[in-house]
């Protein structure tokens, strides 16, 4: 009994050992974030950086404000948390709750103005964040399914360029989709 | 020489190029800089071409809705890049799914009549109104449909994926008279006609085939805006054990009908009922046709002619098992593999009266494997007219299709009733009735309709509608 008791403490010091390893992230304007380097290989683009070597200290992201990166950081920590101590998380967002249980999590993630949405799906792309990626351009979609292009103009303040004989041949050679 | 009923002008916006003059300029490598901001769109201008992302994740009749948005949209959708990234994105996400192709059978019958049956599953988008009558004019949108107001011969001959082919025929007793192919998208009403040709006055069978381009080959995807595409005619052997066969073949690629002599090593005889009520089965880019004994009766063999690599022989696939008379065989696909469907006959005194049937598959090393064996004895329904009928005297039905998806689903006619059998649970299920001229015929009669395999087309569904004609092969 006493032994294994002795056992287990130390093998929970050796993974708290393991973990500690961080890096440090720099975004456009300047601000510093340490993160946990499990967490920040949840981007493919920092995995990529960090394997080949050439992260010394920081990691500096040019295309991402501090702003956003925080948002970034903070859908990598939860989902990696819940994803466990295994390899990088759910590979595809998924919006069936019984397979991603973050799934309402993620709904309040993305409950943000439309600039700032668009910030998110470019990070996610640049940085290539699979289930990030999917989930803000999910979000983006399922604003246009089911809306007229009139409304879509409407929601995304897009000037129609069309002038109406343009516009109704377009719907004449593809008239199934607008059946 | 190729006609088409197809956009053939993008006058709306440039054609979109992949990569912006000024690399700083593309939003895609420098998304936080600030630029120009486009009043006029604001989400076209903040995403650039990172708003493809968002387009290949709609349904695809919403993303064709959206060209109509503005000019720059159009260009960006109309793009080949956003149609191979939609389907490599539909890929991906059926590869964690299990996979559900939506499909359409359609069935043609009493050609006479123009009887068409369409039977979709649950998850197509395709829909054909045959209308009352159950008829063709789901295809009137086809220049060549005035000849089937006419009455002249008009049927469906082939099918592959989501496309058609069509022939209509101006009948010798009319001058000029002529033969005329067409493919055609049912869903889109994109269509093409080749060129004419002289009516044939022998047993012709026809085969369509298309070639789509790779767009993945590790993950397997292809793309279905770029193809090549063949329409292959098979003139029947006039002499029994023929070693030399004619074709007529149209390829895409030269715009033209080319004739040309096939060898086999095996000796090919005329082509009689059995082979043409089967017709030409397309499997994995390879046609297949049954060839018979010279009475016609009998089944032989399996020819296989690939027109695409190996067009200058075909080759011979013996079957399973020795047929023996009596024995009903006809063949299907399922998933890439060539599948046959059997009811032996009964031969002797000690069968117990009860139709079995087999399925086997030609695995990939030229073996057939014997994979569902049904007892139509031990089948279950609570349609009580499938219990009489598979129980009866007579072979109770006949093979109409393998269910795309499922292994063990297969398409079966009996008498008059469409059934969906499963082989494993032995189940038996209506899904639907044949009609005559919009009539329902009784399920069980003294008269059931023949649908022969070759007027029965599995329309399977791409995540994107295929073009026609496609875009050029590069």
């Amino acid at each position: 009994m006493a032994s294994s008791s002795t056992s287990v403490v130390v093998s929970n010091k050796e993974k708290e050992n393991k973990n500690t390893k961080k890096v440090t992230l720099k975004s456009s304007d300047g601000e510093s974030f340490e993160v946990d380097e499990s967490v920040a290989m949840e981007s493919q683009t920092i995995k990529h950086i960090i394997e080949d070597g050439c992260a010394n200290n920081e990691i500096p992201l040019p295309n991402v404000t501090s702003g956003i990166l925080s948002r970034v950081i903070e859908y990598c920590k939860k989902h990696k948390e819940a994803a466990g101590e295994s390899e990088p998380s759910v590979t595809s967002y998924t919006s069936n709750s019984t397979t991603n249980p973050l799934t309402e999590w993620d709904t309040e993630f993305v409950k943000v103005d439309q600039n700032t949405l668009f910030d998110l799906i470019l990070a996610a792309n640049y940085l290539d964040i699979k289930g990030l990626l999917d989930l803000t351009c999910k979000t983006v979609a399922d604003m246009m399914k089911g809306k007229t292009p009139q409304e879509i103009r409407e929601t995304f303040h897009i000037k129609n360029d069309y002038t109406p004989e343009e516009e109704a041949e377009v719907r004449k050679e593809n008239q199934w989709a607008f059946e | 020489m190729v006609e088409s009923g197809t956009r053939t002008t993008h006058s709306f916006g440039s054609r979109c190029k992949r990569r912006v003059e000024d690399p700083s300029e593309d939003p895609m490598l420098y998304p936080c800089r600030k630029r120009e901001k486009d009043p006029d769109d604001s989400i076209r201008s903040k995403l650039g071409y990172v708003l493809i992302e968002v387009l290949c994740r709609l349904p695809c009749r919403s993303a064709i809705q959206c060209m109509s948005v503005s000019k720059s949209w159009f260009s960006l959708i109309s793009d080949p890049y956003f149609v191979r990234r939609f389907i490599h994105h539909r890929h991906q996400l059926s590869r964690s799914d299990s996979d559900s192709v939506p499909f359409t059978l359609l069935l043609q019958y009493k050609e006479s009549q123009k009887n068409i049956l369409v039977l979709p599953s649950d998850n197509s988008e395709l829909f054909i109104d045959c209308g009352g009558g159950g008829g063709l004019d789901f295809l009137d949108f086809l220049p060549c449909f005035e000849r089937a107001r006419k009455n002249y011969p008009f049927c469906i001959v082939a099918s592959f994926n989501d496309l058609l082919l069509v022939r209509s025929e101006v009948p010798p007793i009319r001058k000029p008279s002529f033969c005329e192919y067409c493919i055609c998208n049912p869903l889109t009403k994109q269509w093409l006609t080749l060129p004419h040709l002289p009516c044939s006055r022998r047993n012709d069978m026809v085969g369509f085939v298309c070639d789509l381009c790779s767009c993945d080959k590790e993950q397997r995807c292809v793309t279905n805006a770029y193809y090549r595409y063949k329409v292959v005619l098979i003139h029947s052997p006039t002499e029994t054990n023929t070693t030399q066969l004619s074709l007529q073949i149209f390829s895409s690629e030269t715009g033209e009908w080319r004739g040309s002599v096939v060898s086999s090593q095996r000796g090919l005889n005329p082509f009689r009922m059995t082979s043409l009520d089967a017709g030409v089965l397309v499997c994995n880019g390879i046609l297949y046709w049954i060839d018979a004994d010279k009475y016609g009766l009998m089944i032989k063999g399996f020819v296989k002619f690939d027109p695409f690599n190996d067009a200058e022989r075909c080759h011979y696939i013996d079957p399973p098992i020795n047929l023996l008379p009596r024995d009903l065989m006809s063949f299907g696909v399922f998933q890439g593999h060539l599948r046959i469907f059997q009811i032996p006959g009964h031969h002797s005194p000690h069968d117990d009266g009860a139709y079995k049937f087999y399925v086997w598959e030609l695995e990939n090393y030229g073996t057939w494997c014997l994979k569902h064996k049904v007892n139509f004895k031990d089948t279950v329904s609570d349609h009580s007219d499938l219990v009489k009928i598979a129980n009866g005297i007579t072979p109770p039905g006949a093979l109409l299709a393998f269910h795309p998806n499922v292994s063990e689903i297969v398409f079966l006619q009996l008498g008059n009733y469409i059934v969906l059998c499963n082989m494993q649970t032995r189940v038996l299920k209506v899904v639907s009735q044949l009609r005559d001229g919009g009539k329902i015929l009784p399920g069980i009669s003294c008269y059931y309709v023949s649908v022969y395999a070759k007027s029965v087309f599995l329309l399977t569904q791409p995540s994107w509608p295929t073009p026609v004609p496609p875009l050029p092969f590069h």
